[in-house]
């Protein structure tokens, strides 16, 4: 793989992969694994088949790293998380409290998804990816994308619910 | 907090941070990536040069030595027909030189007892369970007896695929990104083998395991085992009798569900 190409790719995708990290990890600080999800690129890049695009074949990249890092160590950080959000300017400071508390408690539930729930979640629900992009990305068909969200969405109202019963 | 379906969706997408990357840290990210990038490039320039150069060099000695045979073979001729004449004495003379050599080559190729080549037969079969990420699977495992050294063992469907090439089998996956392979060394020493396989793994990995004792729970035999990543790599070497039995394996990490617990079944499988 040329410089030139890892270069352009890094240029338009480290935004997305180090949203989608943060998202995985629950904290901003994934710096260190954005590079490496790029250096993963650059040395199985002739795995690389060309039938997915760039960005699909690297967040399945980054999925993989996250999960090896999840297991190694938790490192969510709920307050820094939640820092990462911009308000308008008008919103008072209630209704930014209120939105962080509900912000929070959705990241809390989705970390505590099963795996399979949270990929969908975030890929889908988050990033906003169509259904063969997170297919592509999950080597699931479409249905099982289809089908595993919508039990994903029940499954976080419910982990909602509990969080939200916990607090009270 | 009682959300609806569409209520839901909405709140996951508002989810969505403006966080992004300190512009600084991008840019030295970007140089650390172009660097790796070009030392990759060179270090594939340099194994394909290197690779090169063998078969050059192979094409070049297969080629000498048939030229030599060739040669052998036609020089017998005159002196068998002519050795009368005088003027050929001599060069039946030297002619025979030649002849006797090759009479030399062949007994070395005798003397030389190449170790009976290796081969896998395939028998039964079974349904096996393993821990795969702490949940039970069930795996289809086949049976292998490695001839002629009756060394036994199980290979999970997903590397159902081999070759034998000398003395060494090797599987591998449908999709060639998972492999492991499974040499005999007859008549060595453990340690031997292991500082030669050793060897073998000195490129530039993030994470190195110091050479370990195998469990003796695994199997009866003594043994040592390394590993190393990324990609996850490494080898176990057993002594069984007066042979030494190496497993060597890799996989690219998206392929690695399930190999740690395939990899110990193939262990504990080693009869």
């Amino acid at each position: 793989m040329d410089e030139e190409l890892i270069s352009d790719w890094f240029d338009a995708y480290s935004e997305d992969i180090y949203k989608f990290l943060v998202y995985y990890m629950s904290t901003p600080d994934v710096e260190d694994l954005v590079q490496e999800v790029f250096i993963k690129a650059i040395d199985r890049y002739d795995s690389f088949k060309g039938d997915s695009s760039p960005k699909t074949w690297l967040i399945s990249i980054a999925r993989n790293l996250a999960i090896d890092e999840a297991r190694k160590r938790k490192r969510q950080d709920w307050r820094k998380l939640i820092k990462t959000y911009d308000y308008k300017t008008e919103t008072s400071p209630e209704e930014k409290q209120l939105a962080n508390e509900t912000k929070q408690q959705l990241h809390q539930a989705i970390a505590k998804l099963k795996q399979d729930y949270r990929d969908v979640v975030i890929l889908r629900g988050i990033e906003e990816l169509s259904v063969a992009e997170t297919a592509n990305i999950l080597k699931w068909p479409d249905t099982k994308v289809r089908v595993t969200f919508h039990r994903a969405l029940k499954a976080l109202k419910g982990k909602v619910k509990e969080g939200y019963h916990e607090s009270q | 907090m009682n959300l609806n379906d569409d209520e839901l969706q909405k709140e996951l997408k508002d989810l969505k941070t403006s966080a992004s990357l300190d512009p600084q840290k991008k840019e030295s990210m970007k140089m650390a990536i172009i660097k790796h990038a070009k030392k990759k490039r060179k270090r594939s320039k340099l194994k394909q040069s290197a690779i090169w150069l063998s078969t050059a060099a192979a094409l070049l000695i297969c080629g000498v030595l048939v030229t030599n045979i060739i040669n052998n073979n036609q020089s017998v001729l005159p002196t068998e027909e002519h050795d009368t004449s005088e003027y050929n004495e001599s060069t039946s003379e030297k002619a025979q030189e030649p002849a006797d050599n090759s009479d030399d080559t062949a007994e070395t190729f005798e003397d030389s007892q190449v170790p009976e080549e290796l081969s896998v037969t395939e028998q039964a079969t079974e349904t096996q369970t393993i821990m795969n990420e702490g949940m039970a699977e069930d795996v289809t495992v086949t049976n292998y007896t490695i001839e002629p050294y009756g060394i036994r063992y199980q290979m999970g469907a997903f590397l159902g695929n081999y070759t034998t090439e000398d003395q060494t089998v090797r599987h591998y996956s449908d999709a060639d990104n998972a492999w492991i392979t499974i040499e005999v060394m007859e008549d060595a020493k453990l340690n031997d083998v292991v500082s030669e396989t050793q060897s073998e793994y000195s490129g530039d990995f993030n994470y190195t395991e110091e050479p370990t004792a195998t469990s003796e729970d695994e199997n009866p035999y003594q043994g040592i085992r390394q590993h190393f990543s990324d990609p996850p790599q490494g080898y176990y070497a057993y002594q069984i009798g007066e042979n030494v039995l190496v497993i060597q394996y890799e996989y690219v990490i998206e392929a690695g569900d399930g190999m740690g617990p395939r990899l110990q079944a193939l262990r504990e499988s080693i009869e």
